[in-house]
């Protein structure tokens, strides 16, 4: 198969960039699917924006390529790759109104004024804002600015919709409206988009595809259901969700149960990759998976003997950090159910043998 | 309490604005008083100083030469300084700070210096001293105050607007001229005027580098005092206030530019 066939609508191949000497996307590739929504996900500093950025064609890189729709569009300027951008602060032109910022991307490709005026009345339908063409961006509340941001940037028909931390200007309940909204603009104009954000949350709700991101490379990327419940890296396990690592090395191995020895403690668990006997290794259980138990339960349930350090109540849950022998974990349970433990109870925290995920360990 | 340093205040401030528009006060004052010598106390109303200056075409040639070269020099010197600021703002090089400072530099130099320098720079290169190599020096010594004004506009500009101009299809330079120009367009225009006034009034780097033929008004002006001090130059001073005053105003009012407050 030639290359041309085998790439993805948008690629990225062992793409490096740095900065004086700062390597901030490291032999990064990405394959992205048309039509998809993939989300770049990582914590601040460890290359997603920089990633986007790539994308965009505003930063050259030192090593690599980029193809987008079986082009090669490593080395073409920014205004040439058709690629609509929706930027955190959404930079809408302070100039000009709501049509104009709209308009501009159509008049650089030289459309007639007709054509124009109804491309733009089309993409303020599209994000539910008619009769406001005439206003200023100042004039328009954080949510509109978002709204006029996506019309501006789908006005143009680009062929990769991207957005930077798209809702994080956002209060809380807008964020949430807002996320469906994009999902229902992207779905409706069956756009590929690609989303950069720090927040898991939004992240596992809007994205079909995830990849997560730590110290300018992809660690893991996934369906948000299998990243969530399948993390394949301890930076993962502790990124997405809440839970408990506890690092040990593998003592025994049957099928895909792997066991564990945690400071003389054996953790057995479910491993998806191959691992090697003695190799160190992670077993994370989620902080919602874990009970607190007065009792040592039966032997088919695995349990650690620890001292509630603090108890944190959070409305439908409470959340107890507890030291064990094995390290500090913390324990969430609904508020019906631990009312009873108390800062400085001896307990047992337990789970269910396939609650625990072993992963490769950092040696 | 609050009413005593409210009054207070009203009288600092007052008292400010006859410190700084008193000296003006006095010219205009001069220039309409009939006694001969100057300054001395009010006469008797009269315009025969304004009529004397008439009768010095000079004096005319001299302002339109410092017009031209003022507006001219302004001119060059906000585009160095438009680029420059662009440039110095927009990208992240080592000695960026530095290289600000060395363009600004010439702020620091006394004027008589620069126009010494400049003197000796033309001699030596054999340059024939006329309204081009004026300009040039004018350039050079008013491009800091341009830069100055445009450098604060950038202060706080956020590049993302010229990036989403990019990302909609714009080249750069039309990202500059429909983006990112109008947007710091009124430090621009502040530049340009401070730079366009230092020039009109500037006598030291010109006082070097004029001949009879190209001398500025500030050049001539004092060329004619110190020969004699009679209240034309006064009439003359009020002149080039009365054109400041309703460029000013027209800059205000009409085009809608701010330049004051």
């Amino acid at each position: 198969m030639s290359l041309e066939k085998s790439l993805a609508y948008l690629d990225l191949h062992r793409v490096t960039k740095r900065y004086r000497g700062v390597t901030a996307v490291e032999d990064l590739s990405l394959s992205v699917i048309e039509g998809e929504m993939l989300c770049l996900l990582g914590p601040s500093g460890c290359g997603k924006t920089t990633t986007l950025r790539i994308i965009a064609g505003f930063e050259d890189i030192d090593a690599g390529s980029v193809h987008l729709d079986k082009r090669d569009v490593t080395l073409l300027a920014p205004e040439k790759r058709d690629i609509g951008l929706v930027f955190q602060n959404y930079a809408l032109f302070p100039h000009m109104t709501v049509h104009e910022n709209i308009a501009f991307g159509l008049e650089m490709r030289r459309h007639t004024r007709s054509s124009v005026d109804a491309a733009v009345k089309e993409a303020l339908d599209l994000v539910r804002l008619a009769d406001i063409g005439s206003r200023y961006p100042r004039q328009l509340s954080g949510g509109q600015q978002q709204r006029v941001a996506i019309a501006r940037a789908i006005a143009i028909r680009p062929r990769l919709l991207l957005l930077d931390e798209p809702l994080s200007n956002l209060d809380a309940k807008l964020r949430d409206a807002m996320r469906d909204e994009i999902r229902r603009i992207q779905r409706e104009v069956g756009i590929t988009a690609i989303f950069v954000t720090h927040d898991q949350l939004e992240a596992l709700a809007m994205a079909d595809r995830m990849a997560v991101m730590d110290k300018g490379r992809i660690v893991q990327i996934d369906t948000p259901t299998q990243v969530y419940e399948r993390p394949a890296h301890p930076f993962i396990a502790g990124f997405i969700g809440q839970a408990n690592l506890l690092q040990g090395h593998v003592v025994s191995m049957s099928e895909n149960v792997v066991a564990v020895d945690v400071q003389g403690c054996r953790l057995s668990g479910l491993s998806d990759v191959p691992l090697a006997l003695g190799q160190p290794a992670i077993a994370v259980i989620k902080t919602d998976k874990m009970r607190l138990s007065r009792t040592l339960p039966d032997a088919a349930i695995a349990a650690l003997k620890g001292k509630i350090e603090s108890r944190t109540y959070l409305g439908p849950s409470r959340a107890f950090a507890c030291t064990t022998a094995q390290g500090p974990i913390t324990v969430v349970m609904p508020s019906s159910e631990s009312a009873e433990f108390k800062v400085g109870d001896d307990v047992f925290a337990t789970w269910s043998q396939q609650e625990c995920l072993v992963i490769p360990g950092l040696s | 309490m609050t009413g005593a340093w409210q009054r207070l205040g009203q009288v600092y401030l007052v008292a400010v604005i006859i410190f700084a528009l008193g000296p003006a006060a006095v010219v205009v004052f001069d220039s309409v008083n009939s006694a001969t010598s100057f300054p001395s106390p009010f006469e008797q109303f009269t315009l025969r100083w304004y009529a004397a200056v008439a009768g010095r075409p000079e004096l005319f040639e001299a302002a339109r030469n410092s017009l031209v070269v003022a507006l001219l020099s302004a001119s060059v010197a906000s585009v160095i300084a438009f680029l420059a600021a662009y440039a110095l703002s927009r990208s992240t090089f080592p000695g960026r700070h530095a290289v600000a400072t060395a363009l600004i530099g010439p702020l620091f130099i006394p004027e008589i210096v620069l126009g010494l320098a400049i003197l000796q720079i033309a001699g030596a290169a054999d340059l024939t001293l006329n309204l081009a190599t004026l300009t040039a020096a004018h350039t050079l010594f008013v491009m800091p105050f341009a830069l100055r004004l445009t450098l604060s506009g950038f202060s706080r500009f956020d590049f993302n607007l010229e990036w989403a101009a990019r990302s909609l299809g714009a080249s750069q330079g039309i990202a500059l001229r429909r983006v990112v120009l109008p947007l710091v367009r009124p430090n621009l225009i502040a530049g340009f005027t401070l730079a366009a006034i230092m020039s009109f009034v500037n006598l030291p780097v010109s006082m070097f580098l004029t001949t009879p033929t190209t001398a500025t008004l500030p050049v001539s002006v004092f060329a004619y005092m110190e020969s004699r001090i009679d209240p034309m130059i006064a009439a003359v001073a009020s002149l080039v206030l009365f054109v400041a005053v309703i460029a000013t105003f027209f800059l205000d009012r009409v085009l809608k530019i701010r330049i004051i407050g």
